[in-house]
């Protein structure tokens, strides 16, 4: 087995049991999507405003209010949910401050680092694991869909390819995350502190999002956080253009990515001692 | 094979390791030896790449140790004083990872070696394993790896006595292939044994080189004289005076027995002892109560 490989199959006997667990959490939320959807799909055809009115509400909520009532729109809608965001943040962050700090932290890097590996292969394995971690979550989710829309028989099932255009912008949200987290990991000694510290980024382009509507002539604050471009819904109604939101959201990644092969590149490796 | 000239790590306005200039021959067992804080880790930690120094150089095989830091630990297997493993692998994946990062040749000497000597059960979790079986588990690796030199930090500190003596043969094994070790330590007796130079570190510094062939040849020899004695020591015996405490002589003797013994019926011994010299006296230069080390500052 290649060294690569050899790091690769690291990063996965050690965190399997967490992927394998969200996961799955992913397949069965993707079917609970499904399942919201055909509930909505038939109050709709009871024709009762009141009623459509009440249950639209979630939709609306998570999607906007410019979404349009067709299935997928209904379906992209909870790819805002918190509970898909809160996970793909968290991989993200949990990857990025692990890679460097956190094997410095409990010591395992100089386990590592002692074979001959350079520097730049053992961050970049620790970038592809995360990449395939995304890439699994969204899969299971889409499939989770796919499978529930068989089950539920929801009117205008999207296409599996048509969900993946929403798909690459929560890949690419969490690559973003996973972008400006390893930096601050690369620098650092202890995990918590580039945890925080991402964290803390993350809540101020949350926060900023969130107030800039507030605010006359302040949008521009909402710009600068990742979430500006974390769109979804319009994204899958095509209203707003997948290819610049994705290439910014993974401009932040690779501009992160690049820093931290530098700082890495340069650093001490002091012993955990 | 290993050299390094002026050797120095700051850390701000602390020099953890200061201007050190060593050469560590090929096959040969060096021995490095100073308390906690003396710099042998950082030292170590310079020769393969994990610091880079403030001042100096250091090589390894001729390459340098910090821009071609992955061509020297294609010569180099380190185990690291404070070792961690990853708790979620059993014995076995950890030794066919460490193997793998080396190409994957060495995995079965490393299984080998895990099994036969350290008496290890490789299917069992690193996490279910004790201190001293981690230890054991990545010395399997070390003395497996098909390389030109073995760093070895501390490694008898969590083992129990009859591993520290398996330990002590794997080195002399290695040394027997013509391996290169470097064994910092704690142990005198266990340095003392194996190595054939050891270097005494203070405060960051190297303080002393000690060939141990030389100090192995060298005996003590203690006597007391009566009133006949005549204290005129012909220079060819190699017979040098350390101490002399009233009418007790302490000699160093590098000489032949047969010369001393003749030299010795010709006076008037009235008591006579003869033994070897263990490391701590030398040791104890540096790091007694009374050592001052090379910037002057006592202990």
């Amino acid at each position: 087995m290649s060294q690569f490989a050899a790091l690769i199959r690291k990063h996965v006997i050690e965190s399997r049991w967490l992927l394998g667990l969200l996961c799955v959490a992913f397949l069965g939320f993707g079917w609970l999507i499904t399942w919201q959807a055909k509930r909505f799909e038939r109050v709709v055809e009871t024709g009762d405003l009141q009623q459509i009115g009440r249950n639209i509400r979630p939709f609306r909520f998570f999607g906007g209010q410019n979404m349009d009532g067709s299935t997928t729109a209904l379906e992209v809608a909870w790819f805002n949910h918190p509970l898909i965001v809160l996970v793909v943040l968290s991989w993200a962050m949990a990857r990025g401050s692990g890679a460097v700090a956190g094997e410095i932290e409990r010591g395992t890097i100089d386990v590592t680092l002692s074979r001959p590996i350079s520097r730049s292969n053992y961050l970049l394995s620790h970038i592809v694991y995360t990449i395939i971690g995304l890439v699994a979550l969204l899969f299971f989710l889409i499939v989770g869909i796919a499978v529930g829309n068989g089950y539920w028989a929801t009117k205008t099932p999207p296409n599996p390819f048509a969900l993946m255009k929403p798909g690459l912008i929560v890949f690419t949200m969490g690559l973003a995350v996973f972008g400006y987290t390893l930096p601050l990991s690369a620098i650092d000694v202890v995990r918590w502190r580039a945890l925080v510290v991402s964290a803390a980024i993350t809540l101020l382009g949350l926060i900023g999002m969130s107030i800039a509507p507030m605010y006359e002539n302040q949008d521009w604050i909402g710009k600068l956080s990742i979430f500006h471009f974390y769109a979804p819904v319009t994204v899958a109604m095509k209203t707003d253009p997948l290819a610049f939101n994705a290439s910014v959201l993974t401009a932040v990644f690779l501009v992160g990515a690049g820093i931290a092969f530098v700082l890495f590149s340069r650093r001490d490796i002091p012993s955990n001692s | 094979m290993i050299v390094t000239e002026g050797l120095t790590k700051q850390y701000g306005t602390f020099t953890a390791v200061h201007d050190v200039t060593m050469e560590v021959r090929k096959g040969e067992v060096f021995g490095l030896l100073g308390p906690n804080g003396s710099g042998k880790t950082t030292t170590i930690r310079m020769l393969i790449g994990m610091l880079r120094p403030t001042l100096g150089s250091a090589t390894v095989g001729g390459f340098d140790c910090w821009r071609e830091s992955r061509q020297v630990r294609e010569l180099v297997s380190y185990l690291p004083g404070e070792l961690r493993q990853f708790g979620a692998m059993t014995g076995y994946a950890t030794l066919q990872f460490l193997s793998d990062l080396r190409g994957g040749e060495c995995l079965d000497r490393a299984v080998s070696i895990a099994l036969r000597i350290m008496k290890l059960e490789l299917d069992k979790k690193v996490s279910a394993y004790s201190t001293g079986m981690k230890q054991k588990l990545a010395l399997s690796q070390v003395f497996a790896d098909p390389v030109e030199i073995l760093i070895l930090d501390e490694p008898t500190s969590a083992l129990d006595p009859s591993a520290r003596i398996d330990v002590m043969g794997l080195v002399t094994d290695a040394k027997a292939r013509g391996q290169t070790v470097i064994f910092s330590g704690h142990v005198l007796s266990e340095v003392e044994k194996v190595s054939d130079r050891v270097a005494i570190m203070r405060n960051g510094r190297l303080m002393h080189i000690e060939d141990m062939h030389s100090r192995r040849a060298q005996r003590m020899v203690l006597a007391r004289f009566g009133p006949g004695f005549m204290n005129d020591v012909p220079g060819e015996l190699q017979l040098n005076v350390r101490d002399v405490t009233q009418d007790a002589w302490l000699f160093e003797h590098r000489g032949t027995l047969d010369t001393l013994f003749a030299w010795l019926s010709t006076q008037d011994v009235e008591a006579i002892a003869i033994g070897t010299e263990d490391l701590h006296s030398l040791y104890n230069q540096y790091h007694g109560a009374d050592a001052v080390d090379a910037a002057g500052k006592a202990s």
